[in-house]
Formats: C-alpha cells, sequence, structure tokens
C-alpha cells in the first residue's frame, strides 16, 4: 500500500510540473499579449509599454515561470494580470461549482446507465436493446453544445420548466440553485450515459457467461439478485476506468457547457482567461484541472480494490 | 393480458407520446403585461449581457459596452450624451472653453455626494482626471493634457498642450466617471466593489455570473422619483442562442445584443419592445485592409476589392436585411454623414481593374483575419465567393479576438473583419486613422490600415481643433471623401441590429430626461450596447 501510495504520489507530481510547463509553454507561444486584450486597439505604443511592465510582463518566461512554480509550492498561484485579484482565491471560488456540475452530471448519468445495462443485458434480443443501442449512439454522436441549446429550448423556453438565465448560488435558496444546474448537469450526462450503458451493458454480458453465475441459475437463484447482486459488482471495473478516463472529457464539455448556460465555473474561467492571454490564471486553473484529473484516477484505482477483492494495492 | 415486459413497453410508449404531445402543444410563457406612459415605481430588473467586466475601476479597467451597462449604474460621468449625440453637462454643471479651446473649465454641480458620503469637489474631480491622465489605459487619449488645476471648490481648469475642442465629448466616456478618494487610493477595491454617485448601489457580483444593483436611497435626483427601480439583476450570458432563449422564456426582461436573428425574432412582436442604435451609436461592419505590403498597397486594388463586394446581399443573408450597406465610417442619419466616391457594387469593373493589375504582377492572394463565430464566418464566405468572381483567391484565417488585435496593431496581416466606429464624435475614431500614430509593420500602431494620407490627417486635426460646427463639418467631409477614394477600409454595413429588446413589461428605454432637459441618447457601445436605467421601470414587478 505505501510503495502504491508512494508510486501514484510521485507520478502525481511530475504530472503537475509537467502540465503546467506546457500550460505556460503554450502561452508563450500563442500570438498576443495580455496588454492588447486590456487596452484594446487605440492604445499608444507607451500605454502598452508602460502596462507591460506594470504587469511584470517584462521578465523572462523562463525565470517567471520558476517565481510561480516557487510561489505555487506554497499555495499562492500569483495575481490575475486582467482581473488584478489572487488566483487561488478566484479558482477556490469556482472550483466547487464546476465539481457539483460534474458530479450531479455523473450521478445523473449512472442513475440513468446502470439500470439500462442491467435490464438490456438481460435481455439482450428485446427491441429495448436496439433502441437503447441506437439512443446511446445518437448520443455520443450528438456535439455537447448542440445538445445544450436543444434542451435549453425544449425544456427552458417550450415547457417552461426550468430557468434559463444563468446560474443562481445556494444562497438563492437549494431549488432555484439546483434549478439552474439542472440542465447543465443533464446534458453533460447524456453524452456519458452511452458511454458508460455501452461499457457496462458489454461487461455485464461478459460476466453473465461466467460458470459461477451458470451455476447460481442451476441452484435457482432468482434472476434480479444474480444480475443486482452478483453479476453488477464485478462488471464494475470497466466502468470506474471509463468514470476515471472520461472526467477529462467531462471537464472540456463542462468549459463549452458553462458557455452556454452561463455558469461561473472553472471552465468559463479558463476560456476567459486564455482569450484574455491572462498566462497567470491559465497556469493555475490547468494546475487545478490536472491535479483533480489525477485524484480522481488515483481514487478510481481505490475503488477497483473495493469492488473486486482480487485486485490488491 | 400484457405481461410485465409489453406493459413496461406501452409505458415507454406512453410516455413518449404524451411528451411529444406536450411539446407540440406548449408555447411561450404567459401573457405579458404592458408597461404603460406612467413610470411605476419599484421592482427588480432581470437583465442579460453577453460579457462580464474585468472590473469597475475607470481608472485602470477598459470599459467595454457590456462594462458600461453594468457600471454606469453606479459610476456617473462629467457629461453627458443627449439624443442628438451632443454632450451636456451632467455632474458638472458647466464646461466651458476659452476662445481657442486650449483651457476647459469644469464647474461642478452642487450638493452632489458620493454613496460613501464624501462630497463631489473639484479636488476629487481633478485627481480623477489626473489618474486618467498618468494610467495607461487613458493615457494616450489624453496625452494633449498640460495642466489640471483646482480653481475654487467646485471649478477645476484643465489646459491643453494644442486646442481640442471635443474635449467635453471624451468627459462622456469612462474618462469622465467620477470615483470617491478613496477608491482612487484602493484601485483592487475599486474595481471590486465600485462607489459612484449613481442611482444604484453595488449589490453583490459573482464574476461570469451576475451583478445585482440595489437603488441607493439618497441619489441626488431622488427628488424626482429616479431612480424608478429597486434593483437590478444582471446576468451575463455569453451564448447568443442561450440570451435570446432567456428573453424568450420570460426568465429575463431584457438583454444587449446585436445579433441580427434576435431583431429579427422580435420586432414584430408585440411582446417585446426592440430599441436599435441610431446615428453615431451605429457600429459599422467592415474588412480593414493592410495597406502597407502587398497587392493592397495598390489603391486601384483596394477599390476593385470594394467594387467586387455585393454588400446587399450579405445583408439579406447575414443581417436578415435589416441593416443599410456602408460607404463610410458614420451612417447616413448622423450628422456627420457626407456622399464619398466609394465603389459601388461592380462586378465588371472589379473584374477589368484586377485582370490588369494580375498581367502586371500575378496572381493576387489574401487572407482574410475574421473570428470565430458564425455570423463572421458566413460574411467572409461570402465575400471570399464574390472575390474569387473577380479573380481574387482569399483565404479565410479564424482567429480568437486576442491574436486578432495583436496581428492587427502590428501590422502582420492582409485583411482582418472588424466591427468599430460607434463613437459619438469622429475625433474619437482620429487615432485609427492619423499618420501621426503610424508606425512600420512589426510595430505597434493604433492606425492599423497604416495610411499616411495628408488630406485625412488635416481633417481630423482641424476637427479636433475647432469649435465651429460648420468648420468641423467641412473637416470631417473632408475624411470621408478621402477614405472613399483611397479605400483603406471595406465597408459592409451599419450594424444597427445592436439593440436593446426588452419585454413590453419593461419602460423607460431611452427615455431618461437629463438634468438639462434634453433626452438621453439611445443605446450606444459596442461590441453590444449599453443603456442608462435611471428611468427604467417595470410593470410585472418581482
Amino acid at each position: 500500500m505505501i510503495g502504491f501510495l508512494a508510486t501514484r504520489g510521485l507520478r502525481l507530481f511530475a504530472v503537475l510540473v509537467v502540465v503546467s510547463f506546457l500550460a505556460q509553454l503554450l502561452i508563450e507561444l500563442l500570438p498576443g499579449d495580455p496588454t492588447t486584450a486590456i487596452l484594446g486597439l487605440q492604445a499608444s505604443p507607451e500605454a502598452r509599454a508602460q502596462l507591460h511592465s506594470d504587469l511584470g510582463l517584462d521578465q523572462d518566461p523562463v525565470s517567471r515561470y520558476f517565481s510561480w512554480v516557487a510561489a505555487a509550492a506554497q499555495g499562492d498561484l500569483g495575481t490575475s494580470i486582467s482581473w488584478g485579484t489572487p488566483v487561488t482565491d478566484t479558482i477556490l471560488e469556482r472550483l466547487p461549482i464546476t465539481l457539483e456540475l460534474l458530479g450531479w452530471s455523473i450521478l445523473l448519468a449512472l442513475l440513468i446507465a446502470v439500470p439500462l445495462a442491467v435490464l438490456t443485458a438481460d435481455r439482450p434480443n428485446a427491441w429495448t436493446n436496439r433502441i437503447a443501442a441506437v439512443s446511446s449512439l445518437t448520443l455520443i454522436s450528438t456535439p455537447v453544445f448542440i445538445l445544450g441549446v436543444l434542451l435549453a429550448g425544449v425544456v427552458g423556453l417550450k415547457l417552461g420548466w426550468v430557468d434559463v438565465s444563468g446560474y443562481v448560488g445556494w444562497d438563492g435558496g437549494p431549488g432555484p440553485h439546483l434549478q439552474s444546474l439542472a440542465l447543465p448537469a443533464v446534458t453533460l450526462a447524456l453524452g456519458q450515459v452511452a458511454m458508460y450503458y455501452r461499457m457496462l451493458q458489454s461487461d455485464l454480458l461478459r460476466t453473465l457467461r461466467e460458470d459461477y453465475l451458470l451455476l447460481a441459475r442451476t441452484r435457482g437463484f432468482g434472476r434480479q439478485r444474480i444480475l443486482w447482486v452478483h453479476a453488477l459488482r464485478p462488471s464494475l471495473t470497466s466502468l470506474l476506468t471509463v468514470l476515471g478516463l472520461t472526467i477529462g472529457s467531462l471537464i472540456g464539455g463542462a468549459v463549452i457547457i458553462e458557455s452556454i448556460f452561463g455558469i461561473p465555473g472553472l471552465g468559463r474561467l479558463l476560456i476567459n482567461a486564455s482569450l484574455a492571454r491572462d498566462f497567470v490564471m491559465v497556469q493555475g486553473v490547468v494546475l487545478v484541472i490536472g491535479l483533480t484529473y489525477v485524484v480522481v484516477n488515483l481514487t478510481v484505482d481505490f475503488l477497483y480494490a473495493a469492488f473486486d477483492p482480487r485486485i490488491r494495492l | 393480458m400484457l405481461n410485465s415486459r409489453k406493459r413496461w413497453s406501452a409505458g415507454v410508449a406512453a410516455a413518449l407520446l404524451a411528451g411529444a404531445v406536450a411539446l407540440a402543444g406548449c408555447s411561450t410563457p404567459a401573457d405579458t403585461e404592458r408597461a404603460g406612459d406612467e413610470p411605476v415605481p419599484g421592482g427588480t430588473l432581470k437583465f442579460v449581457v453577453s460579457a462580464d467586466a474585468n472590473g469597475f475601476d475607470p481608472q485602470n479597467d477598459t470599459f467595454s459596452g457590456q462594462t458600461n451597462t453594468m457600471a454606469r449604474t453606479i459610476l456617473e460621468p462629467l457629461t453627458i450624451l443627449d439624443a442628438e449625440g451632443n454632450w451636456q453637462p451632467y455632474l458638472a454643471e458647466s464646461v466651458e472653453p476659452n476662445d481657442d479651446a486650449t483651457e476647459w473649465t469644469i464647474v461642478l454641480r452642487g450638493g452632489i455626494n458620493f454613496s460613501n458620503g464624501d462630497v463631489l469637489d473639484a479636488d476629487v474631480v481633478a485627481k480623477n482626471l489626473e489618474g486618467h491622465r498618468t494610467k495607461p489605459v487613458n493615457a494616450g487619449t489624453l496625452a494633449d493634457i498640460e495642466s489640471i488645476t483646482v480653481a475654487g471648490e467646485r471649478t477645476v481648469v484643465v489646459s491643453m498642450a494644442r486646442p481640442w475642442a471635443t474635449f467635453p465629448m471624451y468627459l462622456t466616456t469612462q474618462i469622465g466617471l467620477v470615483v470617491p478618494e478613496e477608491s482612487l487610493e484602493n484601485p483592487d477595491e475599486a474595481s471590486a466593489n465600485p462607489i459612484g454617485t449613481g442611482p444604484f448601489l453595488f449589490g453583490k457580483h459573482l464574476r461570469d455570473s451576475s451583478l445585482t444593483v440595489e437603488k441607493n436611497p439618497d441619489y441626488w435626483r431622488a427628488d424626482e422619483g429616479l431612480p424608478y427601480l429597486d434593483g437590478i439583476e444582471f446576468r451575463i450570458i455569453p451564448d447568443d442562442e442561450a440570451r435570446g432563449l432567456a428573453l424568450e422564456s420570460g426568465n429575463v426582461a431584457g438583454i444587449s445584443t446585436r445579433d441580427a436573428k434576435d431583431v429579427a425574432k422580435f420586432k414584430d412582436d408585440a411582446d417585446y419592445i426592440v430599441t436599435r442604435t441610431t446615428g453615431m451609436a451605429v457600429p459599422e461592419s467592415v474588412y480593414v485592409l493592410n495597406t502597407a505590403q502587398g497587392a493592397l498597397q495598390d489603391e486601384s486594388v483596394r477599390r476593385a476589392l470594394a467594387a467586387a463586394t455585393d454588400r446587399q446581399t450579405i445583408i439579406d443573408v447575414v443581417r436578415e436585411g435589416l441593416t443599410e450597406p456602408a460607404s463610410g465610417p458614420w451612417s447616413e442619419d448622423s450628422p456627420w454623414y457626407v456622399e464619398s466616391d466609394y465603389p459601388d457594387f461592380d462586378l465588371e469593373a472589379a473584374q477589368s481593374a484586377i485582370a490588369e493589375y494580375e498581367a502586371a504582377h500575378g496572381q493576387i492572394e489574401l487572407t482574410l483575419m475574421t473570428l470565430a463565430d458564425a455570423s463572421a464566418l458566413q460574411t467572409a464566405q461570402l465575400v471570399q465567393d464574390m472575390w474569387k468572381k473577380a479573380g481574387v483567391d482569399l483565404t479565410i484565417d479564424q482567429l480568437d479576438q486576442g491574436t486578432l488585435i495583436d496581428r492587427l496593431i502590428k501590422g502582420n496581416y492582409d485583411i482582418s473583419s472588424m466591427v468599430e466606429f460607434s463613437a459619438p464624435d469622429p475625433d474619437m475614431e482620429r487615432l485609427l486613422f492619423h499618420g501621426a500614430t503610424l508606425a512600420p509593420i512589426g510595430e505597434i500602431s493604433p492606425n492599423i490600415t497604416r495610411i499616411d494620407e495628408e488630406l485625412i490627417n488635416d481633417g481630423f486635426d482641424r476637427g479636433r481643433a475647432s469649435i465651429d460646427e460648420a468648420e468641423r463639418k467641412d473637416a470631417y467631409a473632408q475624411v470621408q471623401r478621402r477614405l472613399g477614394e483611397i479605400v483603406p477600409i471595406i465597408w459592409i454595413d451599419h450594424l444597427s441590429t445592436a439593440s436593446i429588446i426588452t419585454s413590453a413589461s419593461v419602460g423607460g428605454v431611452g427615455q431618461y430626461e437629463l438634468p438639462s432637459g434634453q433626452m438621453e441618447y439611445g443605446p450606444y457601445g459596442n461590441p453590444s450596447p449599453a443603456l442608462n436605467f435611471h428611468a427604467v421601470w417595470i410593470v410585472d414587478q418581482e
């Protein structure tokens, strides 16, 4: 266990260093300058030079990176170029919103995908299975922004079931808050349902052919008990792997969905910071996204052991 | 009898059918209660803008149209635009020039306090102007100021290095927004928690999501019943479709937009009021040409490209037929417009001029930079097709705004799409065209077309220096005519789809009566228009 943790800790550190360095490199390679984004078209070269100096942009990129790493190690991710606010504070404001959105979407996706996979694995040749297969393929192929606008149009406008005018915090009341996250979470979830469903169903079909389950049937165990108790648990490992791996695509989807639905999460922050060439903010956000990805996958490793006793850490 | 599987299947089918019926039968939210002529006090208005402010400090943050919409509920300017587009004193009681406009005396209104209790006096106004003069955001614009002096409790004298007749016009912009000393001393706080003299007080700002402002009970025009609203909740929704949906669903009562689809959708619907920009406030959609390199150095090529551009087709296809073709920076309903020799659409003339150039210099191949949005791309593809017919190969390069502006100001481009020219006075476009701001390619130049034309420089210089209106009109007529001849810019249309769209339950948009008696300017600003909320009211209050 200690060896496992040490190895994973080292990997985590390496990933974070590489990710933050690549973020810095990417920003340096992009044309454009934060002063352009701040001052616009008509500012004089002198004004731009003054702002450049005020923002500390006249330091060379390498020393700027190492100063940033030294401060980041102490929890200080720097000061946003375009907003002048501490990056750590801004990220701590935004991270819970994105995590909540991702949490709801994963929960929703699992609540739909798991029963659907169990139901269709039980009767693989039924018409429900064919409908589920076609639907899942359609959902996987539909870009998340189209799904988002469609849902907003139908559920928000035509049906008038939810408010589509942006985010409401918990301080606006639990009802309005959850309502404001409902459509974004459903949009993100629908893309995941298809993937989770297909992965779990194929594992379930394989598990159901295992000798011990055939034995269980011959001994008279009920179908539902075999499916939900004996077949589901060992079939969850692939789903867990997908869960860990898709956190990246979920965050990518959140970047788009947060813009469509006006959710002030980490994805929206990343887009705005990139457009403003606010490399300090971009670096901070990328670091936190990298950290989230690694932590989620580490958790998945622990869950493997919990779901499958044959796996030892 | 149905078995359990068939019952389940029947249930699913019934649910799907019910959903389809519900979708077909549903319509938009309940009937709108219409605002009458009489203002109704109270209520909170929900209003959507497309982007959040970087901050609310007029000294250190650059204000876009969206920022102005939100910030001007809290901060107020020394002068303000009236319905004719002329400046009027606002926090100032008067702004008077000396004979040659090298010195301006600003006398402030008495009895105005900031919301923190500080008195609006000459000392704080002088410090505000001095701050703008020395900080990067506005230092270039105010470079002609030599000194700012306090000449009395309510009097400030601003001396210029050269005549500057339009100086008070600049006080209508963020340069004229006045903040108290505590904001000047703490810019971070001023950016996050603005304090001003305005009709509303800063409430809560959740970046990229919302800003709430609450009625200022001590507003200096409170005895006139202003403002009518108890508060405003600004929602930030960057997606064009989602903004329209939020209004249509009744979740918000107003949006600021320049999307032609929104105007087309709501303009004939009695449940909504569309207030479009007019006159100088209308921005122009243009293609800027880099006249300092390649084939575009040749005036005949630039004129041929203009002649090959069928503006009306672009308007019909992309703008739903709602805008007017442009031939210069100022629309026909502005006081500065004159006709010019800008080329009309004439494909044959364009083909002939291009063929002549190519016979001598070879095939013309150009790259167009455009923003990565649907309408910009659609326009670019139409132009690509039009110019191909004239014999020009055009490559489209979609970029983000930061990259596009960077290449634009450094001259690393052939052609760039842009939406600009919504300033209330021609003098405010001076830096974009004047030879004095020209720099070699690779260096930053606000003069993005990189022209240095004597007639244009002279026109802008005369227009800036003269306080005589006829002289100024003559100066800017000279500028327009020369721009029409040399074509450093291909003008597409006057983008009067820039609009404020509100539910019919909202009254008072564009109806604010200024202290000087005139009505306010309508929606103004770029990229989407701003409005004043002083006299706005809402009937179905929440």
